[in-house]
Parts: structure tokens; sequence; C-alpha cells
């Protein structure tokens, strides 16, 4: 059977709790998640087992424990699942040796692609390199090499792509073409699952999402769905203030902190009030009148846990609470 | 196989390893020239020269400077994954490695021998032995080497340690243990084919051949399962 006639049918890709440890580190725990046509994007920060994840899915390692479909098929063991799937790998090495030309050459011929030179200058020309360049890829910038790495996995356009960080290098002019081919071959009906440890990336390239942190999934669902959960979670932030005892007693008063801890002021420095809050725009909204109210000048408000590290945190305990 | 093959071989001939297999040639054949020109030379002297300098030294260390480059340098460098993540048979890509490696090694080989044989200026059987038994032993090499290049990390390095002491020494001991060597097998050929008379250990042409079929044929099975198994960064 096709397999773009296939994914119509069922989920491209089904991965079962999934495990996949090297000797004492964890790299994914008990990971589930069913991933249909259409952009996915795959989110966490560095470290978190999305590389892993991605290459249990595309059968490079077998998963320790779990299973792992796609198209129905195991990955690990079925060979010809390649005629169905492309990989952009996160390592930038390519062989030095090649043209850019000669290596998608090769890998369309790997594939069994009819007219494999006419298809590598195609996809070259798609990804906006030189099909005629006679330099070989040593000579080639992360960015060309990225893209180079493209066009190699879609030179058998399979139903199924799966693209490790394949916006790392790129110029942001380069981001935004990539993310808009990325989208037409959703819309045309691949199954692309692309990773990448920056929230607006992942926004850009669709709707989807799964959150990987910490080995585990955090999070799946619509982008905007996400978004929320990362908005709504509990937030901590710091006010420096020279009436810091003043200001927490208002701002517990006013009902917009859930937890503050306060640090006196100095002769050399002002106070500070370390506030928890579940409802931030609330406060930031509330904090400029309520501390007119107390005679307190405000020096800073700054967020304390707004990188995406906190934000993935919040994520996994939440979701294993 | 042909698209495997043409990415392999691209990568292996490197002008580092050409260079480095060149000057020990060289080396080989001023062995030869030595011999030669010494005043009580013989043709047994001529058999030790080729034996000692062609079949235990270069003719392993050419087969392992270049097979276990063709698929451990992909592995070293990460880019295996570009040949492995293809429908392709992964006893194809072992066929590649081992065809890329003796497109570069054999003519290596087969230069240096033939000139080392005919200055040593035997006869025309000794010339043919010699470059029959160096042909059989790099294949028998290579195919061994791909796999363990693909599987040990430093391959080059131990593959160095394993020559010298096992096909150099071991071999050389003249016990029962030197047939776990797969020098005495080439070397045995060639003494067949030059008319050389046998050592104690030394076997027939056919079961030389048979064993250098058979080590080719495990070296292929192995590097096929090796791939089949990899993790594939």
């Amino acid at each position: 059977m096709n397999g773009r006639a296939q994914m119509n049918a069922e989920p491209v890709i089904v991965v079962e709790g999934v495990s996949k440890w090297f000797r004492d580190l964890v790299a994914l725990s008990d990971v589930s998640l069913t991933i249909g046509p259409g952009v996915t994007g795959l989110l966490g920060p560095n470290g978190a087992g999305k590389s892993t994840l991605l290459r249990v899915v595309c059968g490079l390692t077998a998963p320790s424990k779990g299973s792992v479909r796609v198209l129905g098929r195991r990955p690990r063991v079925d060979r010809e699942l390649w005629r169905d799937l492309g990989l952009v790998p996160q390592q930038e090495a390519l062989p030095e040796q090649l043209t850019a030309l000669t290596f998608v050459t090769a890998a369309a011929r790997l594939q069994g692609v009819a007219g494999a030179r006419e298809a590598a200058a195609a996809h070259l020309d798609l990804v906006q390199l030189d099909p005629g360049d006679t330099r070989t890829l040593r000579s080639y910038s992360k960015g060309m090499r990225q893209r180079v790495k493209v066009a190699a996995a879609l030179v058998h356009r399979p139903p199924v792509m799966v693209l490790d960080e394949p916006l790392n290098g790129l110029d942001p002019a380069q981001r935004v073409r990539m993310i808009e081919l990325f989208r037409t071959l959703g819309a045309e009906g691949h199954c692309v699952l692309a990773s990448s440890h920056i929230l607006d990336e992942v926004e850009r390239f669709g709707s989807r999402v799964v959150v990987i942190a910490e080995g585990r999934l955090a999070a799946e669902g619509p982008f905007h769905q996400i978004r929320e959960l990362m908005d709504d979670r509990p937030h901590r932030l710091r006010l420096r203030t020279d009436r810091p005892r003043e200001l927490a007693a208002a701002l517990v008063g006013a009902g917009v902190a859930s937890g503050v801890a306060v640090s006196a002021a100095t002769n050399d420095e002002p106070g500070s009030v370390v506030v928890d809050t579940l409802e931030v725009a609330a406060f930031r909204h509330a904090v400029a009148a309520l501390a007119v109210r107390a005679d307190a000048r405000l020096y800073e408000l700054a967020p304390l846990d707004d990188d995406l590290d906190s934000v993935f945190r919040y994520l996994v305990e939440r979701r294993y609470r | 196989m042909s698209a495997a093959y043409s990415i392999l071989i691209r990568t292996l001939a490197s002008r580092g390893r050409l260079y480095a297999i060149g000057a020990l040639g060289v080396l080989v054949v001023l062995v030869g020239v030595a011999v030669r020109t010494a005043e009580d030379s013989s043709s047994a002297d001529a058999f030790d020269a080729v034996n000692a300098a062609g079949l235990a030294l270069f003719v392993p260390v050419t087969a392992l400077v270049f097979a276990s480059a063709a698929l451990g340098e992909m592995v070293e460098d990460n880019t295996l994954v570009y040949l492995w993540a293809r429908p392709v048979r992964r006893v194809e890509l072992t066929l590649a490695a081992l065809g890329a490696a003796l497109t570069v090694s054999l003519p290596c080989v087969l230069a240096t021998m033939l000139a080392m044989s005919l200055l040593l200026g035997v006869d025309a059987a000794f010339v043919v032995g010699t470059l029959v038994a160096a042909t059989a032993s790099t294949v028998a090499y290579s195919a061994l080497f791909v796999g363990f290049g693909a599987r040990v990390p430093r391959a080059l390095v131990w593959g160095l340690v394993y020559i010298a002491v096992w096909e150099g020494i071991v071999a050389s001991v003249g016990s029962g243990l030197a047939r776990t060597s797969l020098r005495l097998y080439s070397e045995s050929l060639l003494r067949s084919i030059a008319g050389v008379d046998p050592e104690r250990f030394a076997v027939g042409p056919g079961v030389a051949a048979i064993v250098l079929i058979a080590v080719t044929a495990v070296g292929i099975a192995l590097t096929t399962v090796i791939l089949e198994r990899a993790d594939v960064a």
C-alpha cells in the first residue's frame, strides 16, 4: 500500500511506552504519542531527549523499552520503510569531498529515484542552492549544509519527514522560506515532524506541538493550547523597591500574590519582594497602582522563571503530579 | 550499490592515506632492491623478502588503512546515516565498502608487489605467485577490516597491533597457532605457485584458497550484521 494513502486511515507515527537509556543515563522515559499528517513541532530544551526520540522513531537506535510504528511498520527492522521516510539528522557533518549535487544525486539513487540527477538539481534549487556549484561540501557554511541535508531528505518526496533541528544555522530569511516549505509539505498531506528548542520557531511550524522535557512527554496538542498552559502556570517575579514590606502587604491584600518573600532595603541597595502569582496578567496590571498606594518606589520588575527551561520543568511537573 | 560506492570511494581516496601507503610501498620495493643486490642472495631470500615485507607487512597494513576507514570514518564523523537511512540492503552497503576499499588498496598492493617481485628477479612463477597471494590476502584482510573499522573505535591502531602481534609474531613462531593467521595461507599460495619448498605448517593451495575465501565471506557476513545492529548517530 502506498504510504500516503495509508496516512489517511491511521496515525502516521505511533510511539508506545518508549524508554531509552544509555547505561545510567535515561534519555527517554515512557513516552507515548501519535502523530498524523501535517506539520508537528517537537519542542524541548537542549538535552531533553528530542534527538533520541527522533532517532528511535527512525529506527537509528532501538528503544530500550516500548515500540514504535511508522506507517504501521517497525522502523528498526523494516529497511524498505526508508522509501517513505526522509530524515534530516542533527549533525552538521556531510561527506566533505562531494559537491552538493553529487551528494543529493547519490541520495536520490539510493532511494531509487528515476532521473536522480535532475531530481537532485531540482531539490537543491528548492532550497535555494546552486546545483552547478563545483565547490565541495567542505567549503559550505552551516546554513548551506543544513539546506543540502534538507534537499537530500526530500529528494524522494517521502510521505513522512523527520527533521532534527532543521533550522539550525539558517539566517532569518532562509528560516522563513524553510518554514514555508515545511508548511506546504504539511498542507499537501505529508507528515512532517520537526524538532526545535526555540518556541517561536515551533509556533511557526504549524498548529500541533509535542513538548519533551527531561526525557518525558511534557505536553502535546495544538500550539495555542500549549501556549496557554505556559502562560497560565504560576509565575515568580522579583520587584525591587524602597518599601518592600509595605508593597508585599499591598500585593497580598489585593489578592494578586499567592506568596511573597521580602528582603529589606540596605543603605546600598533597595529591598526586594519575590512574588509568586497564579495570574501574571492581573498582577502586572495591578502592581503599579498598588505601589503608588503603598507609597513605594518601584525600581525593577523582573520575571525569575520566564526561561524556557522553567516552562518545560513546570509542564513536566504538572503532567506527572 | 553504485551510489553508495561512489560516496565511499571519494571518502577513502584521501591524499594522506595514498601518500602514507605510497611511502611504505617505496620502502618495500627498496627491501627488494637490497635483497637483490646482496652478494649471496638466493631464491629463498627472495621468498623471505616477499613474505616478510610484502605479505606480512605491506599487504595487511594497506588493507587495514583503506578497509577500516571505508565505513569506520563515516561512523566516526557521523555521516554513516546518509547511507544507512536508505532502503538499501545492508549486505549491499558492505559490498560497496569492500569494493571501494579494494579499488584503492589493490592497485597499491599489486603495483608494489609486482615491482618487488620483478626486482628480486627469480622467475615468472614467483611473480605470478606473489601477485596471486597478495591479491587473495588483500581481499581477505579487507573483508575483515571493513567490519572491524565499523565496530571498533581507533580501528587503525588496534589493527596495527593485530598485524604486528598475530600476523607478525604468532605466524612466525612455527607452531600450529600459525594456522590461525591469514598470512600462513597467502604464504602457502605463494609457495605452491612459485614452487618453493613448503615449511612444516604450510597448507596446500586448495586449502589456502578455501580458507581465504571463507574468511572473506565471514568478514562480509559479520560486517552486514554489524550494520544491521548498528546504533546510527
